[in-house]
């Protein structure tokens, strides 16, 4: 470890934790240590590992090893509650506020028997310790307000103040309080005064931070760990800290263009398949305009909330545009298109980031899935011919490389690869020219991605475009004849990458 | 108090985003008691013979059953659940408790202490119940029409589809009495007694805390450590016990036990339910308003009757309100997909 | 190699398990009482598996698609009801008035679904409150029997042939016919695909609104079918008629196998579990179980049949 290390022990350390799902490593041999009264921030990409640390901090996953110590004793987790007995909390992206309920309830949910006069729950106690641990906390919401009245970030502080209050009750010694990304959905000034609550927090409490935004974890952080694709990469105390540094060590090495394929890049051709003008989404991005050529890939960039995934929705019909104008081939389609259905009809396709339960029917044989999109089609007399089914999935299972003893095997038994690669046989076969894909290769393997990416400038050539969000900038550069970059639901800039590749660090400039 | 300054697009965003929870909560709080004050105001006007003082004690009476199966349904779909055995249960501990009480087909006396035995029974199956829908994991709905048929069938056996018709007076009693110069039925007030005891479990002991809890999000509460399985035993448990209740009382009624008794029980508990204002999503609703389910529905099945409307449209009448009071309070983002 | 490999895992659990039931039954019944092979016993047994199993077909497709229809029993007795009027005044007109009434009720169920998006366990609880009530205007809650000189427009339907009937044909047919539908169109490979998972099926542009309305309509007119045939044997009808079906029919289903989460089973495994259920229920009567006892025994296979098929890897949250 560079950083932290006083003549004592930190009072939590984290020591060569790694973790696995199914054939990916999330965590190899991460370190992570934290003292009182101190704001630790952890960044990286999406898919770096940040979200399973703290998971496991938390007991929600458990550690295929390493060990965690707290006050020098060595700690084991078997799920949430015994992390809390510890005085460790986590705040949720998707946070745990019940709506139907209200402050002070949400407040002590779960730990209801502090509160018991002869078996009857005393309101007034509750009310008491309510008013009390948000006066101390500073929290000015009136505990008996319902919670589907709460903003955003007041839900977060009765989170945090739940957490420290149990830690409390627990008798743990300084509450740890992890913050997975809580300023996703919030605006500047709520950040400001998160900021400000988290600082005040301090005096009492430890605090993990995660965000992607590094502006907020420089001002904020005492100390900064890096991840990388599951590994540490650093860790930097305030004085050190730059976003520019945090950016460089976020990103690393530039892969070679080659993996991507490039050398296969071929130019878009000039006619406008797709095109939005003035696109807006009341909840999720506005005023999108941009076009999409025939044969081209086009990526869109940005973090989780940046509008990206509601924009791509909308173009599949999943959600709506409240306004604004899209053609297909030149012609308007605003208002025929309400519903996924509507949207295959004119042509376009969506590969869904769930794999396993959006794009594929787990229990049913390969041939079925991929003959989904063309059942139509496979008629013969009126009836679904097995056999042309038979035909047609032989030759794409052929054609693209999907490796199982039988096509007639279940796809919940494919690995992952395989798994993506019989999605994006199904839409190859439904030959629907305009394709959105939402991390296509996620959760797959270093050689079936390579082959994923070849398939797609395959399709390229074929004429069919590509709107694709990546899983790493890397990727979206090594693949995209253009890209877009969102933030806050606006386009920030459309990047040429026809000629010459920009790097991560341009992108991450307008994202961050 | 200060509050926290919020901007004023946010607030917006969240009075949108849940404003269907603000509709359910207006109408679990005030729609059911304006639907029942406009039917007392139209049947009064309407039907010359409803506001007189016999009539509101016969609608108290014809509603005290219908309370009480009203309130334990309201108390299961408070979990976000459903109970469709109360048919099965309440026919079988009618069946059962005639035969304890003096009686035309045997010799036994036991007297009140049948209507003890008739609860346990009724918990035992509403225990069952619980048990097979958390650890087989079978969706409510299956799990207690399923198991309401083997009460039904356990009912059928004991006494070969017969009815026994009871002699018993105290029995009786319980039906017949009228307190307060022959205005209240004692029924009805036993009825509204177990209603607000359940209020009191489900607004002031950890189990009624935690039935909302669950009933608002599982999944959220699942995390905090909350025993989600024992909670949905104990309140099936319970709606089982107040079932087994509802048949005796359904005997006390109708002097004799039968296995048709309870026909048409599980129809209007639910409507009921429904009419309070519960949404079947859960975690939404108050268990008086089951009261106020019941009493509605019951008055607005007397008026139908004096206004001379034919009583065989009642059902649809019924089923139309089940349907539409489910669209208007079901939390549809809750569920997803539409089963 | 491929060939073989295709073979061994289309042989199919969900498929094998209900047929090794109904030949163990039927052993077990044949060698313990020589009547129950006698021509009566058998067209008895085909008889009361013919009816349920085709009120069944629709129900498979409902169940198929992860809803459920509790409206059965009060279609029946509509259905039943109307036909009686119909053929006592019309003839045999009946016929297609009954099928015609049979899709619209079906019809029924599947717009209030579709418009109202609310769970399929409500919207058809509610629309048996209204079906019942219909069937109470039209009969006068009481009822309805067949008047004698329309009794020939029904007869053909019971003439027997050895133990069969053209009941029995109809019960095949449809049998044939539903088989097709389900393995063999569009809508048949969706119905499976909305039953696995709707989710995917959406996002690939297949029609899942449609497909479900198809679903329900045709549970009502398979209703409908099997009102003809219950009316052909009891020649009467009245609003009690058709709820003792309900339990039944449902049992019917998940006994053959197919699953209450959706997507796995069908019309095959409807018949079986026909064949399973009556079977048993005369085969406790030729070796003399209490007729009583069945009741509880229907309900009790009900719960072991749902907990046996159910793909709870499917279902996160049981409500």
């Amino acid at each position: 470890m560079k950083i932290g290390s006083n003549s004592m022990d930190p009072f939590l350390n984290m020591v060569n934790i790694s973790k696995s799902f199914l054939d990916v490593k999330a965590l190899q041999e991460v370190n992570l240590s934290i003292n009182e009264n101190e704001i630790v921030g952890l960044v990286g990409e999406n898919g770096a590992g940040k979200s399973t640390l703290v998971k496991i901090l938390a007991g929600v996953y458990k550690a295929d090893q390493g060990k965690i110590s707290i006050d020098g004793k060595d700690i084991y987790f078997n799920n949430p509650q015994d992390a809390k007995k510890h005085g460790i909390g986590i705040v949720f992206q998707e946070q745990s506020i019940l709506n139907n309920m209200t402050v002070y309830e949400n407040l002590f949910l779960g730990q209801e028997k502090f509160f018991l006069n002869f078996g009857v729950l005393s309101k007034e106690r509750m009310l008491k310790e309510a008013c009390e641990i948000l006066a101390e906390l500073d929290i000015d919401i009136v505990p008996t307000r319902n919670a589907n009245t709460l903003s955003f970030v007041q839900r977060e502080m009765i989170e945090i103040a739940r957490n420290v209050w149990l830690a409390r009750k627990s008798n743990a010694k300084v509450p740890i309080i992890l913050l997975d990304e809580p300023t996703t959905a919030l605006e500047q000034n709520d950040i400001k005064f998160l900021f400000q609550k988290l600082n005040e927090l301090k005096k009492h409490t430890a605090i993990i931070f995660i965000s992607h935004r590094l502006e907020e974890i420089v001002t904020l952080c005492d100390r900064v760990y890096v991840l990388k694709d599951g590994k540490n990469v650093g860790c930097f105390s305030k004085d050190d800290i730059s976003e520019n540094l945090l950016r460089s060590k976020m990103v690393g090495k530039e892969l070679v263009g080659e993996f991507y394929q490039s050398s296969m890049q071929r130019k878009a051709g000039e006619k406008v398949v797709l095109e939005l003008k003035g696109c807006f989404n009341k909840h999720a991005f506005y005023d999108v305009s941009f076009q999409l050529k025939e044969g081209e890939i086009l990526s869109i960039c940005g973090t989780i909330g940046s509008g990206k995934e509601a924009l791509c929705k909308a173009i599949f019909g999943i959600t709506k545009f409240d306004s604004g104008e899209v053609y297909i081939d030149g012609v308007d389609v605003k208002g025929s298109i309400n519903s996924p259905m509507d949207a295959f009809n004119k042509g376009i396709g969506y590969i869904p980031e769930d794999r396993r339960n959006e794009g594929l029917i787990l229990n049913l044989p390969i041939f079925e899935n991929i003959t989904l999109t063309v059942l139509k089609k496979l008629k013969s007399h009126g009836m679904v011919s097995r056999k042309k089914q038979f035909e047609v999935t032989e030759k794409m299972v052929k054609k693209i490389d999907i490796r199982s003893a039988s096509i007639a095997a279940l796809c919940k038994n494919l690995s992952g690869g395989n798994q993506q690669k019989v999605v994006l046989g199904k839409w190859l076969l439904s030959g629907n020219k305009i394709l959105v894909m939402s991390h296509p290769t996620r959760g797959v393997d270093v050689g079936a991605k390579q082959q994923i990416y070849t398939l797609m400038r395959e399709m390229v050539n074929d004429g069919v475009s590509l709107i694709t969000m990546g899983d790493s900038f890397e990727e979206d550069i090594g693949l995209a004849n253009r890209i877009i970059i969102m933030k806050d639901g606006k386009i920030m800039t459309i990047i040429d990458a026809n000629e010459s590749k920009p790097t991560s660090v341009d992108l991450i400039k307008y994202i961050v | 108090m200060i509050v926290v300054k919020m901007k004023q697009d946010t607030d917006d965003f969240f009075l949108k985003k849940y404003s269907r929870e603000k509709i359910a909560l207006l109408i679990s709080g005030k729609a059911s008691f304006i639907a029942l004050c406009s039917l007392i105001v139209i049947f009064s006007f309407s039907a010359h013979n409803f506001f007189s003082l016999s009539n509101l004690t016969n609608i108290l009476d014809l509603s005290a059953i219908l309370l009480l199966t009203s309130t334990a349904m309201t108390f299961v779909l408070m979990l976000g659940s459903i109970d469709l055995s109360v048919e099965g249960i309440a026919g079988l501990t009618g069946i059962v408790g005639a035969l304890m009480v003096k009686n035309f087909s045997n010799s036994n006396d036991y007297g009140l202490l049948s209507i003890i035995i008739c609860i346990l029974i009724g918990a035992i199956f509403g225990l069952l119940n619980g048990i097979v829908f958390t650890k087989l994991k079978i969706p409510s709905f299956m799990t207690t029409l399923g198991l309401g048929a083997v009460a039904t069938g356990v009912g059928i056996l004991v006494t070969r589809g017969y009815p026994v018709i009871i002699t018993d007076q105290s029995i009786r009693g319980l039906a017949l009495t009228k307190l307060l110069g022959g205005v209240i039925p004692l029924l009805f007030v036993i009825a509204i007694t177990i209603n607000l005891l359940i209020w009191f479990v489900s607004e002031r002991t950890i189990l009624g805390r935690h039935v909302i809890a669950i009933g608002g999000d599982e999944a959220i509460v699942k995390d905090l450590g909350i025993k989600i399985d024992l909670v949905k035993i104990i309140v099936f448990a319970i709606s089982g016990a107040m079932f087994g209740l509802a048949g005796m009382l359904l005997v006390a009624r109708l002097g004799a036990g039968d296995i048709k008794n309870s026909i048409g029980l599980l129809f209007d508990a639910v409507a009921a339910s429904l009419i309070g204002g519960i949404a079947i999503t859960g975690g939404i609703g108050k268990i008086p308003h089951a009261a106020i389910g019941a009493i509605t529905l019951t008055i607005l099945r007397n008026g139908m009757v004096l206004l001379g409307i034919s009583p065989y449209i009642q059902q649809g009448v019924v089923g139309t309100i089940i349907i539409l009071t489910v669209a208007v309070t079901i939390e549809r983002k809750k569920i997803g997909v539409i089963k | 190699m491929k060939k073989i490999q295709f073979k061994k895992s289309n042989i199919d659990l969900t498929k094998l398990l209900p047929l090794v039931a109904v030949i163990t039954l039927f052993t077990f019944f044949s060698l313990r009482n020589s009547q129950f092979l006698g021509l009566y016993n058998i067209g008895n047994i085909l008889d009361f598996a013919n009816t349920y199993f085709i009120a069944g077909i629709g129900l498979t497709f409902v169940i198929l698609i992860g809803s459920i229809d509790l409206s059965i029993g009060a279609m029946i007795s509509l259905d039943t009801i109307i036909f009686i009027i119909m053929i006592n005044a019309l003839g045999f007109w009946a016929y297609p008035i009954i099928i015609v009434i049979g899709i619209a009720l079906g019809l029924f169920n599947g717009v209030v679904l579709m418009r109202l998006k609310i769970p399929s366990f409500i919207v058809t609880l509610g629309s048996s409150g209204i079906f019942m009530s219909l069937a109470l205007i039209f009969s006068g809650a009481g009822p309805i029997g067949l008047v004698p000189k329309q009794l020939h427009t029904l007869s053909f339907l019971t003439a027997r042939i050895g133990p069969f009937t053209v009941n029995h044909l109809l019960g095949l047919i449809l049998f044939i016919v539903f088989q097709i539908i389900q393995n063999k169109t569009v809508f048949g490979k969706t119905v499976y695909a909305v039953g696995h998972s709707e989710v995917t099926t959406k996002l690939s542009g297949l029609p899942i609104m449609r497909t479900k309305l198809i679903s329900f309509t045709i549970s009502g007119l398979c209703t409908a079918l099997a009102s003809i045939v219950i009316v052909s044997i009891m020649l009467s009808a009245a609003p009690s008629t058709g709820p003792p079906y309900m339990l039944l029919i449902i049992a019917t289903v998940v006994v053959g196998g197919t699953s209450l989460s959706g997507g796995i089973g069908g019309v095959y495994n409807t018949l079986l579990g026909s064949l399973l259920l009556s079977m048993l229920r005369n085969g406790m009567n030729v070796i003399g179980i209490n007729i009583y006892y069945q009741q509880i025994i229907y309900g009790a296979i009900i719960i072991a049949a749902v907990s046996l098929t159910l793909d709870r890897s499917k279902i996160k949250i049981v409500k």
